[in-house]
C-alpha cells in the first residue's frame, strides 16, 4: 500500500524519535559538557567501589532470577500447553498473577513479610522479587513458542520408534531452546533497570536503578556517566533479543 | 491420552509444581500479609478496618486515587494515539533489514532505569535547564520557567515511557506485516482503509493490549517519577503509600497497596478480554 502522505509520515519518525531519544541525548550530552566530565567522569566510574559493588550485584541478580525463571517456567508452560490438565486455565492465571498486580506489590508484599518474619534486607529480597516478576515473563514467552506442529513432531518421533529420552532431548528441548533464549534475556532486561520493587526491599544493598535514584536526588554529577553505562551494558542482551525477534520470523 | 502416559514420563503436575510453589511462597503469601497487615491497626494490635475507612472518607486519599487514575488514563491514552501510527510506519515503511535498529533506537531509553530518565527530564526541564535557558537566550521568555515540582512535568515523563512501552509492544506484533502480507492484501485491491482495517489492525491488536496494560502498570505503579518530579501539594497514590512506609504507618500503606493490586488486576483481566476478542 501507498502512505497517502509519505512526507508527513516522515516527519512524524522524525518528530517521534526525537522525543523518545531526548532523555537519552541529554544525558550523553550531560555526562561530557559538565565541568570535570568526558573521559575522566568515566574513569572515576570504574574506580568507584560503590558504582562496581552495584553494578556487580544488579548482573548477578539479573542472570540468577532469570535462570531460574527459565528453569523453572519452562517445564511448566510445557506441562500445561502439551498435556492440558482440567486446572490448566487456574493455573495459567495464578502464575501470571504476579505479573497483573505489578512490582509495587510485590515489593510491598516482600517487605511486609519480611518485617513480619525478621529476616533481613537485601540483595537477597531484591532477587526474590525479580524471580517471580520474571516466571510469568518467561511463562508468557514459552507459551507463545509452543504451538500444535511441536506436538505433531514428538507424535511423530515416537511413531519413528525414539524413546521418551530421546524425544525429549532430540525433539522437545531444542525446539524450547529459542524461546528459553528469548524468555531469559527479556528477564535479563527486566531485571537490570527494575526499580519500584529494589527501592522496597534493598535494604543497605545497592543495585544499579538504586544507585542511580540516590545519586539523583542528591544531584550528584556521576548520575548521567551512571545512566549511559547502564545503557550500554543493557545493549548486549537487548541487541541480542531484538535479532531473535526478526530472525524467528523469516525462518 | 492418558493411554500414551507412561511411568517414564513426568506427568503436568509435577513439571508445574516448582513453578507453582515459588509463586506461593514469594507472591501469594506476600500477598496474604498485605492483606492482613492493611487489616491490622497502626499500633499491631487489632484487627480492624479503619484503614479502609480513612481511605474512604478521608478526601485527600480520595484525590490521590482521583489524580493517579485520571493521570494514568490520560497518559495510556496519549501514547496509544502517539504510538500506534508511529509503530505503522515503522512496520510499513523501513526495509526489513533495517526494522531491527529501529526496535533498538525505540528500546534505547527503557535500557535505563525510571531514575535516569527523571533525571534526565529534570536536566532538560529545569529552571536552570536546556529548555528555560534556550527560550530566555532566545528572548522568548523574561525569566527562566519553574517546572519541576509540577504536574505537567511529571506527565510528560510519563508520557514519554508509556509511548516507548506502547511503540515496542506495537511494533513488536506487527513485524508479521511482512512484504508478503501486505502484497496478497494489495492484490487482492485492499485500499488504505481495507489495509488498515483487515491487515494492520488484526495484527496490532495483540500489541495494543499487550501495550495498554504495560503502560497502565508502568504508570500507575511509578512512585520513582512522581517522586522525582512531581507536586508534593499534589499526591499521588505511590506518593502515600511512600508516605506511609516513611512514616511507619506500614498498615497503611499496606491497605492502600491492596487496593492499588485490586485495580490492576481489573486492569489485567481487561486487557487479557482484548486479546480474546481479536483471537475469535
Amino acid at each position: 500500500m501507498r502512505f497517502p502522505a509519505r512526507g508527513g509520515a516522515f516527519l512524524y519518525v522524525v518528530v517521534l524519535y526525537a522525543f523518545l531519544l531526548l532523555p537519552v541525548a541529554v544525558l550523553a550530552a550531560h555526562s561530557f559538557s559538565q565541568p570535570g566530565g568526558g573521559i575522566p567522569t568515566y574513569l572515576a566510574l570504574g574506580r568507584d567501589p560503590n558504582m562496581l559493588h552495584a553494578v556487580a550485584g544488579s548482573t548477578v541478580i539479573a542472570l540468577a532470577s532469570s535462570l531460574i525463571a527459565v528453569l523453572l517456567a519452562g517445564p511448566a508452560a510445557y506441562a500445561l500447553a502439551r498435556h492440558q490438565p482440567l486446572h490448566a486455565p487456574a493455573m495459567r492465571r495464578g502464575l501470571l498473577a504476579p505479573l497483573a498486580t505489578g512490582y509495587l506489590t510485590v515489593g510491598i508484599g516482600l517487605l511486609v513479610l519480611s518485617v513480619a518474619a525478621g529476616w533481613p534486607l537485601g540483595l537477597w529480597t531484591v532477587g526474590a522479587a525479580h524471580l517471580v516478576m520474571a516466571l510469568p515473563v518467561c511463562f508468557i514467552v514459552f507459551s507463545l513458542a509452543i504451538d500444535d506442529r511441536h506436538i505433531a513432531c514428538e507424535r511423530a518421533a515416537r511413531d519413528l520408534g525414539a524413546s521418551e529420552q530421546e524425544v525429549l532431548r532430540q525433539v522437545t528441548l531444542p525446539m524450547l531452546a529459542p524461546a528459553a533464549v528469548a524468555g531469559f534475556l527479556l528477564a535479563v532486561l527486566v531485571s537490570w533497570v527494575e526499580l519500584p520493587a529494589a527501592f522496597l526491599v534493598a535494604g543497605p544493598s545497592r543495585t544499579m536503578p538504586l544507585l542511580m535514584f540516590d545519586r539523583a536526588e542528591s544531584g550528584g554529577s556521576s548520575v548521567a556517566a551512571l545512566a549511559l553505562v547502564t545503557i550500554v551494558l543493557a545493549l548486549i542482551p537487548a541487541t541480542a533479543l531484538v535479532r531473535m525477534l526478526f530472525a524467528r520470523d523469516t525462518a | 491420552m492418558t493411554g500414551e502416559i507412561t511411568s517414564r514420563r513426568i506427568s503436568p503436575s509435577a513439571l508445574a509444581a516448582p513453578a507453582t510453589g515459588i509463586v506461593l511462597v514469594l507472591f501469594v503469601l506476600p500477598l496474604l500479609a498485605v492483606i492482613v497487615a492493611g487489616l491490622t491497626a497502626s499500633d499491631g494490635s487489632d484487627i480492624t478496618l479503619a484503614h479502609y475507612r480513612q481511605i474512604a472518607t478521608d478526601p485527600a486519599y480520595a484525590a490521590a486515587l482521583l489524580r493517579s487514575l485520571q493521570d494514568t488514563v490520560v497518559v495510556t491514552l496519549i501514547a496509544l494515539v502517539l504510538a500506534f501510527p508511529f509503530a505503522w510506519v515503522l512496520a510499513e515503511w523501513l526495509p526489513r533489514w533495517l526494522q531491527p535498529l529501529a526496535l533498538l533506537l525505540v528500546a534505547l531509553p527503557a535500557l535505563a532505569s525510571v531514575a535516569a530518565r527523571a533525571y534526565a527530564w529534570r536536566l532538560t526541564l529545569a529552571q536552570d535547564g536546556l529548555v528555560s535557558t534556550a527560550l530566555v537566550d532566545a528572548g522568548f521568555l523574561a525569566a527562566p520557567l519553574q517546572l519541576v515540582g509540577t504536574r505537567a512535568v511529571m506527565m510528560v515523563a510519563l508520557t514519554h515511557f508509556a509511548t516507548v512501552l506502547m511503540t515496542l509492544a506495537i511494533f513488536v506484533a506487527l513485524r508479521r506485516l511482512t512484504p508478503d502480507a501486505r502484497r496478497a492484501a494489495a492484490d487482492l485491491g485492499a485500499g488504505p482503509l481495507a489495509h488498515l482495517r483487515h491487515l494492520v489492525l488484526p495484527l496490532a491488536w495483540p500489541g495494543i493490549a499487550a501495550g495498554t496494560f504495560l503502560t497502565f502498570a508502568a504508570t500507575f505503579g511509578d512512585q520513582v517519577t512522581p517522586k522525582l518530579l512531581g507536586s508534593p501539594q499534589q499526591p499521588v497514590l505511590t506518593d502515600l503509600v511512600a508516605g506511609g512506609i516513611g512514616s511507619g504507618n506500614l498498615p497503611m500503606a499496606a491497605a492502600l497497596t491492596t487496593g492499588m493490586a485490586a485495580i490492576m488486576a481489573l486492569v489485567w483481566l481487561g486487557c487479557t478480554a482484548l486479546l480474546s476478542v481479536a483471537r475469535r
